[in-house]
């Protein structure tokens, strides 16, 4: 497939905590095609950040180090990439965009020349074309009185605008690829929706495609094309966002989709939890379900095996050895 | 649970001499009544009032102005022997559990202390007992009572929490925030655990989030905030069916439903703007600088609560005025 | 801005009063007095004084709180008043001691900012390295090593192998740098090693823990090289609790140089300030505390100053 401008193959990152290897991603794999909105699901500590990390390389080391796999950006392996390689990409080709706007800028420079470095660091614009390229990055994410605005420093700006300033700097060369790390979980709800809403704006008329890693699930159901359902460090099913929510497979997914209390629903309608604690990372055997102590259906081939990714529907995948049983219950949950 | 026009209002000072230089109307004349048994949802985003609220129910802060009359007792002037009788009663459980449980207790001593405080059980075997089953109630094992909060997750720091608010035995506890910082799969835990408790015990909740779902999921009836004023008040089902102030259609709209056909077939409402600074709020209706639908009025007159029939009370013209 | 600098300057009056009055008091309740010490080292030579005359020639035989006011009152009109042993005014002698200290503190701290603020940030660079663990091995060897010990072999041992001393008349600058720097050069070095070593951990460490923060990880991931990373994103931040080292430090240059004046034979205010008090010179000591008093809040104002223009989060009103 051409239009395919990101292929994870097999990537494999580790954390040493205490002299312990742990699996921090393991074996993962997906794909990004051009302009697509990818959702990356997961609970504090399944890997989901640690992922998206990997692609940029900007795993802290130590103690995180990349253990293995293949990142295919554009068909070119950004693992077999020099330092001074990645520098290009990062920025112009595939930014990123974190959780914390307050916390992401630099406190004591201001907003457009945070913005103006990364336009002259992966272009040939004069500094005035840069300022006037920030300006109207600004006016379209609709900040009043952009020219003014850039030239004050982050703690004078709102949360919603600090995030649009990081959106204005992460999109100001078009990038081929954007990265959001929970984008909008430190803004409020108002302000969450609009943002949101102008960063996929932007996105669509760049023909950026998004990889949006995120536990909130509305948000996926709003925005992606494609999902993938993370949990140590594994994805255990993958699929359309539709087929996602509309015939999950996976027990783990089961139980987040009927976790989620729906707004849409009568109260009378209920809310099914999934038992225990997320895992500790560094105590799932390797050979072993992650999912097992949590699960309703595990049995002891779970943790002999761990099942593999395989094939329910047409681009759908599921990595679960009880899954029809799990569909047979999450039918009973709806009726 | 009544609440009559309350309000607070914290001062702004300025200089040396710590002159004043105006308020910040954190909750300004807001009234409701809680039902005995029942939840009450207070909904908002940041600086709309919601936290402080939960802090002049239990008298943690001294109230501006207003009533808070609890079983009949206005709190305003009840001697402080009673109160600390009523502090009993009345519990808390906020968003961080790690914050308000000390790191060098034990959980046994964090559940017992206020039992030690208040006296309600004397002996240390009874105390013991005590709480090995204030942990069994909210699902954690007993042994567990010798660990220190750090060796556990998130929500069973929650879940001690809660365990330490009902050793005490109240009847009435404001949740401020309690699932914010969980994750998904551990918030419905926790809310299950409380609605669970609610039905065995009937205790009564003041429930205060930002998030609407799991506010109204929890709540019989939802108040929504805006910059220190309650826009609307009502049953949790009638909120989402007939929303009648502007700002709680956008709140919902701007709510994504966790279901693709769903969500995707809906009328989005977005809106402009910040939140203005509750130092500086507008004149008029709160509301009326981020409004779709505002008009002169509103930006000159402030809007009355009304009730609009069938216990759904409003704060806007558009919707009382005509 | 202006404004907060009028009241910090306005501030100075109260604060300036009090350190002069706990001196002033300090100083009368030390055992012995001046006359004292006079009539017994003029009878030794021969004289014979009559006490009561000297303490009415000193002002001294008026009661201590009017001595005080007294003092205040010349002091206000800038007139600090009369040596008691040297026959010169106060402020004469202020006048040609304090520069001396002035250039030795500056000097010091030119050179321990030199050391330490590249050394530190080569230490966050090349963090947990060998050269990293070196460097830091020997700052800690530096601020242990008493001053007055490593003075007096850097004056002997070039003494003893090539016949060199550093000069021991002081010279001003203006009119022989050469001479001049010889003599405040080693001193000033020696001064900034111990320095150099606290300040040096200080920049390391802030470094380090600005690297750590989220921005430098957006910094990273526009692209920006690493070089660019520390000197453009994390230098600066960094820098806020440094200045503040550097704020407190500077009073400690200006009147804590004793030991090196002493060794080095400088003649600078630290040297003047441990003979009058041995002295019981009231007038020298009090003049010489005000204006190091003035100094030292002067240079804090310098250093809140710069807080600002480094971190545009901090407000003054």
């Amino acid at each position: 497939m051409s239009d395919v401008i990101l292929d994870i193959r097999h990537l494999r990152t580790s954390f040493f905590q205490n002299g312990t290897e742990v699996r921090a991603v393991d074996d993962m794999s997906y794909q990004v095609r051009q302009g697509e909105c990818v959702a990356i699901i997961g609970e504090s500590g399944s890997g989901k950040s640690v992922s998206a990390m990997s692609i940029f390389r900007l795993i802290p080391y130590p103690p995180g180090i990349i253990r293995g796999g293949e990142i295919l950006f554009k068909g070119h392996d950004l693992m077999k990439l020099s330092y001074e390689e990645m520098e290009k990409i990062r920025g112009s080709e595939i930014s990123m965009i974190f959780q914390e706007p307050s916390t992401a800028l630099n406190p004591v420079i201001p907003i457009g020349k945070q913005i103006v470095e990364n336009i002259l660091l992966h272009s040939s614009m004069s500094k005035q074309e840069a300022w006037q390229r920030a300006e109207l990055l600004l006016a379209k994410l609709d900040i009043p009185n952009p020219a003014a605005r850039l030239k004050e420093y982050p703690h004078q700006f709102s949360g919603g605008m600090q995030q649009r300033a990081m959106i204005a700097m992460a999109m100001s060369c078009q990038p081929s690829l954007l990265i959001a790390d929970e984008p909008t979980t430190a803004l409020d709800v108002t302000v969450q929706a609009q943002v949101l809403e102008q960063l996929n704006e932007l996105r669509q008329e760049y023909g950026t495609a998004l990889i949006i890693i995120t536990h909130n699930l509305g948000i996926v159901a709003r925005y992606a094309d494609s999902v993938k359902i993370v949990y140590g460090g594994k994805i255990v099913e993958e699929g359309s966002v539709r087929d996602i929510f509309n015939h999950p497979h996976h027990p783990y997914t089961i139980g987040l989709i009927n976790a989620v209390p729906r707004l849409d629903l009568p109260r009378s309608h209920g809310l099914r939890t999934i038992e225990g604690e997320p895992p500790d990372m560094s105590k799932i055997a390797p050979d072993s379900c992650a999912f097992k102590q949590r699960c309703r259906y595990a049995t002891e081939e779970c943790g002999s095996r761990r099942p593999p990714l395989t094939e329910v529907g047409e681009g759908h995948s599921c990595a679960c050895f009880h899954m029809n049983q799990a569909q047979e219950g999450a039918k009973e949950v709806v009726m | 649970m009544l609440v009559n026009d309350l309000k607070m209002h914290f001062p702004v000072t300025k200089g040396l001499l710590r002159r004043q230089i105006g308020s910040v109307k954190a909750v300004d004349g807001v009234s409701f009544a809680v039902k005995r048994g029942k939840t009450l949802g207070i909904v908002g985003e940041s600086g709309s009032g919601k936290s402080t609220i939960g802090n002049c129910l239990l008298s943690r802060l001294p109230i501006t102005g207003g009533d808070i009359m609890f079983e009949g007792v206005n709190m305003r002037n009840i001697p402080a022997g009673s109160m600390r009788k009523m502090r009993k009663t009345l519990q808390m459980i906020t968003q961080d559990p790690f914050a308000s449980l000390d790191p060098r207790f034990t959980i046994r001593k964090c559940i017992s202390e206020g039992i030690e405080i208040h006296n309600t059980i004397s002996g240390k075997q009874a105390i013991d007992e005590k709480v090995s089953e204030m942990l069994n109630t909210v699902g954690l094992r007993p042994e567990f009572a010798d660990r220190f909060p750090h060796e556990f997750s998130g929500g069973q720091r929650q879940r001690i929490s809660i365990a330490r608010a009902l050793a005490l035995q109240p009847s009435f506890i404001v949740c401020d925030e309690v699932v914010s910082a969980l994750d998904v799969s551990i918030q419905a835990q926790i809310v299950s655990l409380l609605m669970k408790l609610q039905q065995e015990i009937g205790l009564t909740y003041v429930f205060i989030g930002h998030d609407l779902s799991v506010v109204r999921f929890i709540s019989h009836e939802v108040a929504v905030m805006y910059l220190g004023k309650i826009m609307e008040i009502t049953s949790s089902d009638e909120l989402y069916d007939h929303p009648l102030h502007p700002y709680t259609q956008a709140l919902i709209s701007a709510a994504p439903i966790p279901n693709p056909d769903v969500d995707r077939a809906r009328e989005r409402i977005l809106l402009k703007g910040e939140i203005p600074s509750p130092m500086n709020p507008p004149k008029g209706c709160n509301f009326c600088t981020r409004c779709p639908h505002a008009d002169n009025r509103c930006r000159e007159e402030e809007p009355v609560f009304a009730d609009v029939g069938n216990h759904h009370f409003v704060a806007c013209h558009k919707v009382t005025g005509r | 801005m202006g404004k907060y600098v009028l009241k910090r300057v306005l501030l100075l009056i109260p604060t300036i009063f009090l350190v002069c009055l706990i001196v002033f008091a300090l100083m009368r309740a030390v055992p012995g007095d001046a006359v004292d010490s006079i009539v017994t080292r003029m009878t030794q030579s021969g004289q014979t004084v009559d006490a009561d005359a000297v303490r009415h020639k000193l002002g001294l035989d008026v009661p201590a709180a009017q001595q005080f006011f007294n003092w205040l009152a010349d002091a206000v009109r800038g007139n600090l008043g009369d040596s008691f042993f040297q026959f010169d005014t106060v402020s004469n002698i202020i006048a040609r001691q304090l520069p001396v200290s002035l250039e030795l503190g500056i000097l010091t701290l030119i050179f321990a900012n030199l050391i330490s603020i590249p050394l530190g940030l080569f230490c966050a660079a090349k963090q947990d390295s060998i050269p990293d663990y070196t460097v830091r091995i020997i700052a800690v060897i530096f601020m242990a090593i008493p001053v007055f010990w490593l003075a007096t072999l850097v004056l002997f041992y070039p003494a003893q192998w090539w016949d060199y001393s550093p000069p021991v008349q002081y010279v001003s600058f203006f009119e022989d740098p050469l001479t001049n720097l010889q003599m405040f050069l080693i001193p000033s070095i020696l001064g900034a090693l111990a320095q150099a070593g606290m300040q040096l951990r200080i920049v390391r460490t802030m470094v380090l823990d600005t690297m750590r923060q989220d921005y430098i990880r957006t910094a990273y991931a526009k692209g920006v090289n690493q070089t660019h990373v520390m000197f453009q994103h994390a230098f600066r931040n960094s820098m806020i609790p440094v200045i503040t080292v550097i704020g407190f430090s500077v009073g400690a240059l200006i009147g804590g140089n004793v030991v090196l004046e002493n060794i080095f034979n400088i003649p600078g205010i630290g040297q003047l300030l441990v003979t009058a008090l041995g002295q019981r010179d009231y007038p020298v000591v009090q003049g010489s505390v005000l204006v190091m008093s003035i100094f030292v809040m002067i240079v804090n104002l310098i250093v809140d100053i710069a807080y600002k223009w480094i971190d545009p989060r901090i407000k003054y009103d």
